[in-house]
């Protein structure tokens, strides 16, 4: 059989989680409320609407029919994750941008493109205030995309590699995953903010933190499909011996989960302790945050393609 | 490259969809327009239904030899769908695959769509274009040259069954030429020789209510499919006993109750074997045989030494087995059909075989009763305008006479003919007018007919697509499809007899011609106009005047018949006279002792092969017809592995082969390479070559270009009595090429399932 | 009511392919899609006992189609006589529903970027007459009818020989009966 959903459908549900990851993670930084996580808020605030919204271009053009893709806001449908997820994203798409357009605000010098725009705000209305209003409101948004694009996957009882609520877990926490990597890439590349100890510190803990929970995630995913159907059963075999084990095992958990988890516990460790100096080199960081970020990619290739061969019965 | 898996090229296979689609294009185009307007909830408004606006037209569809009942549904001028009719007594209300993709073969883009004459060397694909005028002259012309020369003789004439053969053959007829060769040789000759020795006649079946059915390589569910397949499909698992030998398991061994993978050859072994249980436990039809029958003596002491111990040393089947089958074959008597088969083109031995079966089926008294062999009738309708006068003066090129002196002489042989091209130092003849043949895939031993090409100085094929054989020729005269065309009413003969109607359903989509057109234009040009100063339509009033049905009625219903149920008994009254020579059923035959050939079906132990070699065997698939249609999408893209040989998979370790492993199959007359197939589903000791893959022709899709060609390998081996060509005689030897190709791909419409549930 | 259904006697089917090729002309199905098709099992036993069947599948029909279920426009639908239909003007050829049919008889219709699958012939069944792959049948394998109505060779099928329905752990009450011999 002919897959139905292919790169495009992969990088769309990449780039949905990626958003997300980011728009939480700068809501997280902005109720932290302290002085030197703002940049780090800031920059995810700033980054979080592109993916999603390149993303949903990517779904639209991925459409057999996309001069019709105006007619899933013609109407909603309860039972299916597309609709829901496909409304979801609208509203974060939105809220995300607007989000976005009130952090431009706070920091005129910002060289990421939109950080100079000016929004005019009407007089009485109080910018951070109105921002943390949408960030509150994007946050469970977030949550949400992240954990649609499992869904997406996981609703499906026919693709019994996919039917188990551990996928959409697997897939929220590595678009979170993703997302303290982006971060970590970014505020190394920038100068500015390369690799203050307290927001290196910061990243690492969130991903180690992210990156365990993934690896719990990984072994209930395998007992909940072994112990239930016995398709389910059999489409484990697509990751044991079946041709995406490579790319599971080695693309993914070994690469993109275990790779990073080590470097980041070897570089975090000394500065915990604080026995030494923060190393300025940004080896470090690209050697963590490069990994997570493929590792994610082949986790949701993995899981797009592999799903498509399982059969049910 | 035989062994290509190239889907046809872009755009060959889309032309009745554009046809369709061209109208729908506009009306989408502004239903897109105006989208974003609608809301989807307008979809539960009610839909007009475009099926009620077909025209629905009735005719026989043209594929095959059985002509099954069609109603063709028309939209503006186009061919939408074939379906069958429902009430039809020859097709049962069934359409085969091939029958539903007859669109597909109207709107095929590879058609021949104007006449063409050669320009390049032959068989290098180098045509003109040119009108039916210059074809038609260049003909005549080329034709009347070798009258000059040779004498009308010195034109062989070839041909099939179809409702416009009869014009090809009047033609023959009329210019003079006993060169007239047909396709029973390499069909059906010898099973209608063993049956009309015996019966006098070819019986029908009565499978509808047969108790117990033997088929001997009769392949009824998987090669073709006609009334007999569709009556035994029916009635599989139902009060009936299925019982296959074949040394592969079909799809029709697969129902059957017993498959017994027989060894080839060596099925007389088993006829005779259970004769003589037969005889020897009293289980025959004595009533039958002292009433109906000459030569039970001799036969039952005949058969006394073919045990089924010793028919167990030939054939390879249990002896207990042939007891049992033998026992269980007489108690269902006469609802019993030992089945003769249809293409019985396999030994040199095969008309004492189909004799065998006759016989079988005479000595428990299954005959013209229920669930029996039935005699046939026929309707009568006139043949209007009988032609020429004049015997034909000329001798054939071959001694017909002497070499078969029983076979019928009116189809000549084929083998033996091209035996005497081969053999004179100068060609006996200068021109070859084909119709609806294509003898390089369905004569055996392909070089030996492109030889005898090179010999014969002009060819003409009159074809509807480029054939092989059409390729090779010199002009191309394109024939109307069968849809296209208004065809005289057939009579079949039957247990049930029909006449068929064939009525044009769309004008000719190209610049093709019927074949009495076509004759009318030669007859114009060659002065024989006077034998063909008729319309086809004169010939259907003249055809259709004894019956009782006007011509309106007949179009509207499609076919004719009176009969709804076979009438038994009619040959078994007093007085009833059997059209052989005694008046009998001659269980020992006059005329072949007459002519000292084996009076008793006698059997003669298969010839075996040099150590390493397999015997080939060949067989066709109901998908397509011989070596036409593999071309089509609809039908070679539903069967990816119907290219491939059987091998047994101990013969693939053998050679450390595996499936879709490209295999050179060599003969002593030619190879070819083929994917293989490794199946448990085939003897150890053959090799399975399916029929009509590996066109050469590079007017046909790459679909008709897999696989190889059996004829290639085919050594011209031919039946004793009627000629007819042995295919099942030839032994041939594999050797690995290295190449590999997918074959195992499964189209979306043939899956593997798990399991029945 | 109507409840549209087809009863399927494996036994008589010879995968002849005729409605596979019936239904591709009546559906002017794409090359390389099919709404229909015919599997086979893997060989039973050894040579020479051995055994295969053929088993014809195309949409089951079902009373809980999860294709439905997951469309995001609506353009799925089970309509009152049973049958599940694509509306193709609605549809945008996501592609979901083709992934989430249990018996994967959905495809993506290429030339129409739409879902595409088996409908029961719903113009020709409108018409009075039987689908295609129906009335073409040789063997007799396929009978199609209204399962609401007590009197239809269906219903008296489904009544008196023993059958089975293929995935019935999918829940989706597929409405194709195999007739089990």
């Amino acid at each position: 059989m002919e897959y139905q959903w292919e790169w495009l459908v992969v990088v769309y549900l990449y780039l949905g989680g990626l958003g997300a990851g980011l728009f939480v993670f700068s809501a997280i930084f902005d109720f932290m409320n302290q002085k030197h996580f703002e940049p780090l808020a800031r920059i995810a605030a700033l980054l979080a609407p592109w993916p999603v919204a390149l993303g949903a271009g990517l779904l639209i053009f991925d459409l057999g029919s996309p001069m019709r893709f105006w007619r899933l806001f013609s109407t909603v449908q309860w039972t299916s994750p597309m609709s829901v997820g496909s409304w979801l994203l609208v509203a974060f798409t939105m809220t995300s941008g607007a989000h976005m357009l009130l952090w431009a605000r706070s920091n005129p010098e910002m060289p990421i493109g939109i950080g100079g725009l000016h929004l005019p705000l009407p007089s009485g209305v109080r910018r951070v205030e109105l921002r943390r209003t949408f960030t509150a409101l994007g946050a469970p948004m977030g949550l949400g995309v992240g954990i649609y694009t499992g869904v997406l996957l996981g609703a499906v009882p026919a693709r019994p590699f996919w039917n188990t609520p551990m996928v959409a877990m697997l897939f929220l926490f590595s678009a979170l995953s993703t997302a303290a990597a982006a971060l970590l890439l970014v505020s190394t590349l920038r100068k500015t903010t390369v690799s203050s100890i307290p927001e290196r510190r910061l990243l690492y803990t969130a991903d180690i933190g992210i990156i365990l929970i993934e690896i719990f995630l990984i072994v209930p995913y395998f007992l909940h499909n072994a112990l239930s159907t016995a398709s389910q059963a059999r489409s484990l075999d697509l990751v044991l011996g079946g041709p995406f084990t490579l790319a599971f095992w080695i693309g993914f958990v070994a690469l993109g989960l275990l790779l990073p988890l080590i470097v980041e516990v070897l570089d975090l460790v000394p500065l915990i302790a604080g026995r030494k100096k923060a190393s300025h080199s940004p080896l470090w960081a690209y050697v963590s945050a490069i990994p997570v970020l493929a590792g994610g990619l082949v986790l949701r290739w993995v899981f797009v393609f592999a799903g498509q061969v399982s059969h049910f019965g | 490259m035989s062994t290509s898996q190239n889907p046809p090229r872009e755009g060959q296979s889309m032309s009745r969809r554009s046809f369709l689609q061209a109208g729908t294009f506009t009306v989408a185009g502004l239903a897109l327009a105006s989208a974003p307007f609608t809301s989807h909830l307008v979809r539960s408004a009610p839909r007009p239904n475009p099926l009620l606006e077909d025209q629905a037209i009735r005719t026989s569809c043209g594929l095959c030899v059985n002509k099954c009942g069609v109603t063709a549904w028309v939209r503006d001028g186009v061919i939408r769908k074939l379906d069958p009719i429902d009430e039809h007594p020859k097709s049962r209300g069934m359409l085969c695959a091939r029958g539903n993709a007859g669109v597909q073969a109207l709107y095929d883009p590879n058609r021949v769509k104007s006449p063409l004459i050669r320009v390049g060397e032959r068989g290098a694909g180098r045509w003109r274009q040119t009108t039916w005028d210059e074809a038609l002259d260049h003909v005549a012309e080329n034709l009347l040259k070798v009258r000059t020369e040779m004498g009308p003789e010195g034109v062989m004439f070839s041909s099939t069954e179809g409702f416009q053969e009869h014009f090809f053959r009047a033609f023959a007829e009329a210019w003079g030429s006993p060169n007239v060769v047909r396709h029973p040789t390499l069909c059906l000759a010898s099973m209608v020789h063993g049956m009309f020795s015996t019966f006098g006649e070819v019986p029908a079946f009565d499978l509808r209510k047969t108790r117990y059915i033997i088929l001997a390589g009769a392949n009824r569910f998987e090669a073709l499919v006609t009334p007999d397949s569709v009556d035994l499909m029916r009635n599989v698992g139902k009060r009936q006993k299925l019982v296959v030998l074949d040394p592969r398991f079909t799809i029709t061994a697969s129902k059957a109750d017993d498959w017994f993978p027989i060894r080839p050859g060596t099925d007389l072994a088993f006829v005779l074997a259970m004769m003589s249980v037969i005889f020897e436990e009293g289980l025959q039809d004595q009533n039958f045989l002292d009433r109906y029958t000459i030569g039970q003596e001799a036969l039952r002491e005949h058969v006394r030494k073919h045990t089924p111990e010793w028919a167990a040393e030939e054939t390879g089947i249990a002896a207990r087995e042939i007891r049992r089958v033998a026992r269980e074959f007489a108690s269902a008597a006469p609802a019993a059909v030992f089945y003769p088969g249809r293409r019985s083109s396999w030994t040199e031995n095969d008309t004492q075989f189909r004799r065998g079966i006759a016989v079988l089926n005479a000595i428990v008294g299954a005959w013209d009763r229920p669930g029996g062999c039935l005699p046939k009738t026929r309707i009568a309708i006139e043949e209007p305008l009988v032609f020429p006068p004049d015997d034909i003066a000329a001798d054939r090129c071959y001694d017909l006479e002497t070499l078969f002196p029983l076979a019928n002489h009116k189809d000549g042989t084929y083998l033996a003919l091209r035996r005497s091209i081969l053999e004179s130092a100068k060609s006996p003849i200068g021109a070859w007018m084909i119709y609806k043949q294509n003898p390089l895939h369905s004569v055996p031993n392909t070089n030996a007919t492109l030889e005898m090409m090179k010999k014969i100085g002009f060819i003409v094929a009159i074809d509807t697509s480029p054939s092989d054989t059409a390729w090779m020729a010199d002009v191309i005269l394109p024939e109307s499809m069968y849809l296209e065309r208004t065809d005289p009413p057939h009579s079949v003969a039957g247990a049930v007899p029909v006449v068929l109607n064939r009525r044009q359903v769309v004008p000719p989509r190209h610049d093709t011609k019927s074949c009495i057109e076509i004759v009318q234009g030669l007859a114009e040009r060659l002065g024989l106009a006077e034998y063909f100063d008729y319309t086809v339509d004169d010939w259907i009033e003249a055809a259709i005047e004894p019956l009782t049905i006007n011509r309106k009625e007949l179009d509207e219903r499609g076919f004719y018949s009176t009969l709804e149920e076979p009438n038994y008994g009619r040959t078994l009254r007093d007085g009833y006279r059997f059209r052989t020579k005694s008046g009998k059923i001659e269980l020992e035959s006059v005329r072949y002792r007459e002519q000292s050939y084996p009076a008793l079906p006698t059997y003669v132990k298969p010839r075996s092969g040099r150590p390493g070699a397999y015997r080939l065997i060949t067989g066709r698939s109901a998908l397509y017809t011989h070596a036409a249609l593999q071309s089509l999408s609809w039908l070679g893209g539903a069967d990816p592995e119907g290219c491939a040989a059987w091998i047994h998979p101990k013969v693939a370790d053998r050679h450390g082969l595996s499936d879709g492993d490209v295999v050179r199959v060599r003969s002593s007359q030619g190879e070819i390479e083929v994917p293989i197939k490794a199946t448990p589903r085939i003897r150890e000791d053959c090799v399975f070559v399916p029929h009509g893959f590996g066109s050469r022709s590079a007017g046909l899709s790459d679909y008709a270009h897999r696989g190889g060609r059996d004829s290639e390998l085919l050594e011209d081996h031919e039946d004793t009595i009627t000629g007819n060509a042995a295919m099942h005689e030839t032994f041939v030897e594999l050797f690995p090429t290295g190449r590999h190709i997918e074959i195992a791909k499964l189209p979306v419409s043939s899956r593997i399932e798990g399991g029945l549930r | 009511m109507t409840r549209y259904a087809m009863a399927i006697r494996t036994a008589n089917c010879v995968r002849c392919m005729g409605c596979v090729v019936a239904c591709r002309a009546e559906n002017d199905v794409p090359e390389g899609s099919s709404r229909n098709w015919i599997g086979q099992t893997e060989l039973r036993g050894r040579f020479p006992h051995v055994g295969v069947d053929f088993v014809p599948g195309q949409c089951m029909q079902c009373e809980e189609p999860h294709c439905a279920r997951v469309c995001p426009v609506g353009a799925t639908s089970k309509d009152e006589d049973g049958v599940v239909r694509i509306d193709r003007d609605v549809c945008i050829g996501c592609r979901y529903c083709v992934l989430a049919c249990p018996y994967d008889a959905r495809f993506a219709n290429h030339e129409l970027g739409v879902a595409d699958k088996c409908d029961f012939c719903t113009d020709r069944v409108r018409a009075g007459r039987e689908p295609a792959c129906v009335q073409t049948c040789p063997s007799r394998t396929r009978v199609f009818g209204d399962l609401d109505d007590p009197d239809s060779e269906i219903s008296t099928l489904v009544a008196s020989e023993r059958t089975h329905r293929k995935k019935l752990e999918a829940g989706t009450e597929p409405k194709i009966f195999y007739i089990d011999s």
